[in-house]
């Protein structure tokens, strides 16, 4: 058995008979309570003026112990309501899909939730850098960077994996004659964006159009990771 | 939900624990102040400080304990230690405290287990034991304060308090020891 609960044992058996012998203790029993008191002393007006100053103080420090411990207890009590909001959502069905409902759905608006990677977002001058994406997929890094008066050319290249893409700027132009033969082409539209996507042998390429500027992306990328790539452009 | 639980947990009875003390115990201290200071004047200055030690404490002392004998105990020794400091320095005598050196007392600090059958023993012993002991184990053990807050009552100093708590231990365990030897 480990010492430290015996000190507590010994510590509480004190405790209660400390408590015991005030009942026979002498000191104690000789002062009686004031309910109990025969003849009152009438304290002088100036102990009393006094004892305003000290109520006043007391009162303070009450204030404030009751501020601490009230805020403990809304603290705990916020915890606990969260761990039940959450132990609920977790387990009630009727909770769990409308919630997991709504991320997906977000998700299928916007499919960006990369972050921006500065290592990659400084790769143009300060006139164009403003068109270039922000999202680069994890793995990948700018292999090279071209760029001239209203258009860049920037190529991606994921070397682990054999993967590249490369994204394609041209201001002042809001549609242009593109070679689809042999290839399958799909318009399609996200938040107000307009896309075109042309599948021809191995290859991806997907164009947005978006205030009067083309965005282009051909690569051996996944069709998703391509929009997201576009969308992160602001 | 958290206003509701807020206004829930706020009880209006702690609003006034130091108000019900002093209307309940007031004319107790005034009584120990004038038994030791034989003045009305300092004895109400007494109770005037003894009240403003007792604020730093009063988280201490639970709404339902207040009818207890528990706390008009705690009352009366905070009010005797004001007294006993207030005549010290009228009288300019310098505290003074005969300290026995913990080794001529046998028995060890860890050597303090009581057990059940001790119980009336115990209460004789605490009983039989100084003021400046009880008091100590009391502010200690009953009322759970620090030694920091034992010292603010007692008016010492932390190692002080420390020491005679040690003391206060091994006195009582020894008292019991002889009253199991009877």
């Amino acid at each position: 058995m480990s010492r430290k609960p015996d000190v507590k044992k010994m510590e509480y058996f004190l405790e209660f008979t400390l408590e015991a012998q005030l009942n026979i203790d002498e000191e104690t029993n000789h002062y009686k309570a004031d309910e109990d008191s025969s003849d009152p002393h009438v304290f002088s007006s100036k102990h009393e003026q006094k004892m305003k100053e000290i109520f006043k103080l007391a009162e303070k420090k009450e204030r404030m112990y009751r501020t601490k411990r009230r805020l403990h207890k809304v603290v705990a009590g916020a915890a606990v309501f969260l761990i039940v909001s959450s132990v609920v959502i977790t387990n009630v069905e009727a909770f769990r899909v409308p919630i997991f409902n709504f991320f997906t759905q977000v998700k299928e608006k916007s499919s960006f939730f990369g972050a921006r990677n500065s290592d990659n977002n400084l790769k143009l001058t300060k006139k164009l850098a403003d068109y270039e994406p922000t999202f680069v997929p994890d793995g990948f890094s700018v292999d090279y960077v071209d760029e001239a008066d209203n258009m860049y050319t920037i190529q991606y290249l994921n070397e682990n994996l054999g993967e590249w893409y490369l994204m394609t700027f041209k201001k002042g132009i809001s549609s242009v004659a593109i070679d689809t033969e042999n290839g399958i082409t799909e318009h399609f539209e996200i938040n107000g964006r307009e896309f075109v996507r042309i599948e021809k042998y191995n290859d991806i390429r997907v164009l947005m159009y978006m205030n009067g500027n083309q965005y282009e992306v051909i690569g051996n990328i996944e069709f998703d990771v391509i929009v997201k790539i576009l969308e992160s452009i602001e | 939900m958290i206003i509701l639980y807020s206004a829930m947990i706020d009880s209006p009875e702690n609003l006034s624990k130091f108000e019900l003390i002093y209307s309940k115990y007031k004319n107790t201290m005034f009584s120990v102040a004038c038994d030791l200071t034989k003045n009305i004047h300092t004895a109400e200055d007494i109770v005037q400080i003894s009240l403003i030690k007792l604020i730093d404490i009063l988280y201490k002392i639970n709404y339902e304990e207040i009818a207890k004998p528990k706390c008009k105990n705690l009352l009366i020794t905070i009010t005797k230690n004001t007294a006993i400091d207030i005549i010290r320095k009228e009288t300019k005598v310098l505290p003074f405290e005969i300290v026995e050196p913990v080794s001529a007392i046998s028995g060890s600090a860890e050597d303090i287990y009581f057990q059940a059958s001790d119980y009336n023993n115990l209460i004789r012993c605490i009983d039989e034991l100084e003021d400046i002991y009880r008091d100590v184990l009391r502010l200690r053990y009953l009322h759970h304060l620090t030694a920091k807050e034992i010292a603010n009552i007692l008016n010492s100093n932390e190692f002080s308090i420390n020491t005679r708590l040690m003391r206060a231990r091994q006195k009582l365990s020894m008292k019991v020891r002889e009253y199991r030897n009877v």
